[in-house]
């Protein structure tokens, strides 16, 4: 499951959100090459200020903004 | 009527929320939709939200397994061996890095979404490992071995480093860091 190797035969559903324990071989990784890690985090933490940068839809400021006034007529 | 103040936690957590599910399922629409209903389903069970825990850890938790149940329901390809996802990946408006930008969606759509979640959360949001575990369901190790695994194959993914010098040797590490430090 946790393997990027093409050797899923098929998918069944049990399967997505259960993965099987880490055994002792899994926690003996590869160390990482310190400077392959930073040179990814940054690439990472750049693409993911972009997507945060990007206006919020004005449909979930509704969703928000009608149950508070939904509320407030409930309440008033 | 929803505490003002956790309509707001929720509101900061929305740009969290939308990068992870855009760069959780590849489609800004599909991510979309993701979003607005763990939006929903959070103001509809908001009296289970424990105040003085993390809102957005809370959603994330929400957004993710709403994720993977209609993963489950609709059985689409998690691993995407054939690069469908990675293919079809919806190109956002054009910015000055948006080849940049949808390079790394590509990548990331060829990791396993158990991989590709748990990248985004420690690497991008810089969430605990504790916490990502408490987020995924999962134990500390499995969220470390998948961390370790999810970086190796993106670092691959992404050409910083040949695959050889992944090689747990230490030979190999020091020849990398030689190379590197130019």
């Amino acid at each position: 499951m946790l393997l990027t190797v093409p050797r899923r035969p098929s998918e069944t559903p049990g399967e997505l959100q259960e993965p099987h324990a880490a055994t002792s071989k899994e926690l003996r990784e590869p160390s990482f090459p310190p400077r392959v890690a930073l040179c990814l985090g940054e690439r990472l933490r750049a693409h993911y200020s972009q997507l945060m940068a990007e206006p919020i839809p004005e449909a979930f400021l509704q969703i928000l903004d009608e149950l508070d006034q939904k509320g407030r007529v409930d309440h008033g | 009527m929803v505490d003002p103040a956790l309509r707001q936690q929720m509101l900061v957590a929305v740009p969290h929320l939308r990068a992870f599910a855009i760069s959780l399922s590849g489609d800004v629409g599909y991510a979309d939709d993701l979003v607005q209903s763990a939006l929903m389903r959070g103001l509809e069970y908001i009296d289970k939200f424990q105040p003085g825990t993390s809102m957005q850890a809370w959603l994330f938790t929400i957004l993710r397994n709403n994720y993977y149940s209609e993963l489950r329901k609709y059985r689409r390809e998690v691993e995407d061996p054939d690069g469908i996802m990675a293919g079809s990946l919806a190109v956002l408006p054009e910015q000055d890095a948006c080849l940049d930008l949808n390079d790394m969606l590509a990548a990331l759509a060829q990791l396993s979404v158990e991989q590709r979640e748990v990248l985004l959360l420690v690497g991008a949001e810089g969430v605990s490992y504790e916490e990502a575990a408490n987020i995924c369901g999962t134990t500390l190790g499995t969220i470390k071995s998948r961390v370790n695994r999810a970086r190796t194959r993106l670092a691959e993914l992404l050409d910083l480093v040949p695959e050889e010098d992944l090689a747990p040797n230490r030979v190999i590490q020091a020849t990398l860091a030689m190379h590197v430090s130019f």
